[in-house]
């Protein structure tokens, strides 16, 4: 048996757990026959988080929720959408400014809370995980983690764009316990022609909890930050925004890198002529490992050589990584720039 | 509940506990045992994770995506007891997945490391996507990626040799 490419593993690793699931005898069993005292006897284990994704946004529940949405005025760079009624202000602060950027999304406002639980969250002096999924043309997201009041708090938008428009089709929070759950928001919202920003408030109410932006500017899709604070022909970024590379025995973080060309922001169509160089300030601290791109995103991604990039990290810290891209052809860096990396304990 | 422009809000009940647990028993069943690749252990966990579940069903939106991060954090726990017996899965039609490297692939399955198998399992078994993934192990989706390449260069490495 010689499997040596990414696909043959792949497939064969789907066959033996499908041969593995069908040999595990699990009769039906209904809950009734299920002794109560398993409750008592069960230990506590320590991870407390949820899911969500695109695939079961369109199932995410607001069971009781009381959204009412209007839309009071719209422009071509400024489309306002304000939802129902104040939420007042009970429980204290009327939230605090926020500014939280990715390298496809951006949001300011002037104000911003969530209230859950009985508990007013506005992120004010936490510090907040700023990340989000890269995605591709289509689709993008701006996650944020946060603790306040001695729990775990979320914010996550999910978006999707088209020719002409990104929006967005979620919107979710944690719901102000430990073990958190979600409360999601489902639908369409801030619909804008791509490259402008999103102005205005937002209210959505869920039963008692609810999530409020004052004046808020919000953009998805944006073009790469890079573009702007890189010069020459060409820009050249990691995907991801704000990395963090778990330190321990077997684990990493992997993203790509993509070069742009700055006169149109957007990525180079010929892509194999570059080479990319991933260089770690501190290789004590940070191993690097470049690859091309991995099989799975080459029909989404334009890949130039070496893309693909796993860090691994001996300790917890802050460094970075020099990213450069290089034209095959010449031998010449045509882009270049520093990724700050921070190294942290591994979950779980 | 309005539908406008801006959004159009869904809501869904969630099923009652018991028609929950049974329909979703054997599938939970199959991934604690992939999970730890113990025959043995998996209906103990299973059970485990439906346990947690229960006291919290009222609140709980996503019943399987909550059953799922449940099994795979008690079949984490499981694997940190570092039990040193194994009940190995059974393979269905055993002499033909010996003829073609099931059997040795098992092994080095499950001889990854937990994290590795969890990705595999969960993206190969359940057809996750990358941020479903991210979010069951409570992990960033970089590290997910990570994950998925290192566990596959482990494969081919562990049955190449």
């Amino acid at each position: 048996m010689s499997p040596t490419t990414h696909d043959d593993i792949e497939q064969r690793v789907r066959e033996l757990f499908d041969r593995q699931a069908a040999g595990v005898d699990a009769e039906d069993r209904a809950w009734d026959d299920v002794p109560v005292a398993w409750v008592g006897d069960l230990e506590v284990h320590g991870n407390r988080r949820r899911r969500t994704g695109r695939g079961i946004a369109a199932v995410a529940a607001v069971a009781a929720a009381a959204v009412l949405v209007a839309v009071l005025g719209s422009g071509e760079r400024t489309t306002r959408v304000t939802t129902g009624a104040r939420a007042g202000n009970p429980l204290g602060t009327p939230g605090t400014a926020v500014s939280w950027e990715t390298n496809q999304v951006e949001l300011h406002a002037d104000a911003f809370r969530i209230d859950a639980d009985g508990k007013r969250f506005t992120a004010q002096n936490a510090h907040v995980e700023v990340f989000g999924d890269p995605g591709d043309a289509h689709y993008q997201t701006l996650e944020l983690r946060w603790t306040e009041h001695a729990v775990e708090m979320r914010l996550n938008i999910y978006f999707a764009s088209d020719a002409n428009r990104w929006w967005a089709t979620e919107i979710a929070t944690y719901d102000g316990t430990a073990p958190g759950g979600w409360i999601s928001y489902a639908g369409h919202f801030f619909a804008t022609p791509l490259l402008a920003t999103y102005t205005g408030n937002l209210d959505l109410r869920s039963g008692t909890a609810a999530l409020h932006f004052t004046n808020l500017r919000l953009r998805a899709f944006r073009p790469s930050p890079a573009c702007a604070q890189q010069t020459g022909a060409f820009a050249v970024q990691a995907n991801d925004s704000n990395i963090s590379v778990p330190v321990g025995s077997g684990m990493g973080y992997a993203t790509y890198a993509t070069l742009f060309d700055r006169a149109t922001c957007t990525p180079v169509t010929d892509a194999q002529r570059y080479r990319i160089t991933w260089t770690a300030a501190d290789p004590a601290l940070l191993t690097v490992k470049a690859q091309d791109c991995l099989p799975e995103v080459r029909a989404s991604l334009q890949c130039a050589a070496n893309a693909y990039v796993d860090f691994s990290a001996a300790w917890m810290g802050r460094t970075t990584v020099h990213l450069a891209a290089i034209d095959r052809e010449t031998n010449r860096v045509v882009a270049a720039t520093d990724v700050p990396i921070a190294t942290v304990a591994a979950s779980g | 509940m309005t539908t406008t422009e801006a959004g159009d809000v869904l809501a869904t009940t969630a099923p009652a506990f018991e028609d929950f647990y049974r329909t979703a028993w054997a599938g939970a069943v199959r991934l604690a045992a992939l999970l730890t690749q113990d025959a043995r252990a998996a209906e103990d966990l299973a059970q485990e994770a439906f346990t947690r579940i229960y006291p919290k069903w009222a609140r709980v939106e996503q019943p399987q995506a909550y059953l799922r991060t449940a099994i795979v954090n008690a079949c984490r726990s499981w694997q940190s007891r570092r039990h040193t017996e194994r009940s190995k899965l059974p393979l269905l039609a055993t002499r033909e997945a010996s003829e073609l490297g099931f059997d040795a692939l098992a092994d080095v399955v499950a001889a990854l490391p937990y994290r590795q198998r969890a990705v595999l399992v969960l993206r190969y078994h359940s057809d996750l996507s990358e941020a479903e993934i991210a979010d069951a192990l409570g992990c960033r989706r970089g590290t997910v990626k990570s994950l998925a390449s290192r566990a596959l260069a482990n494969l081919r490495k562990g049955i190449e040799e």
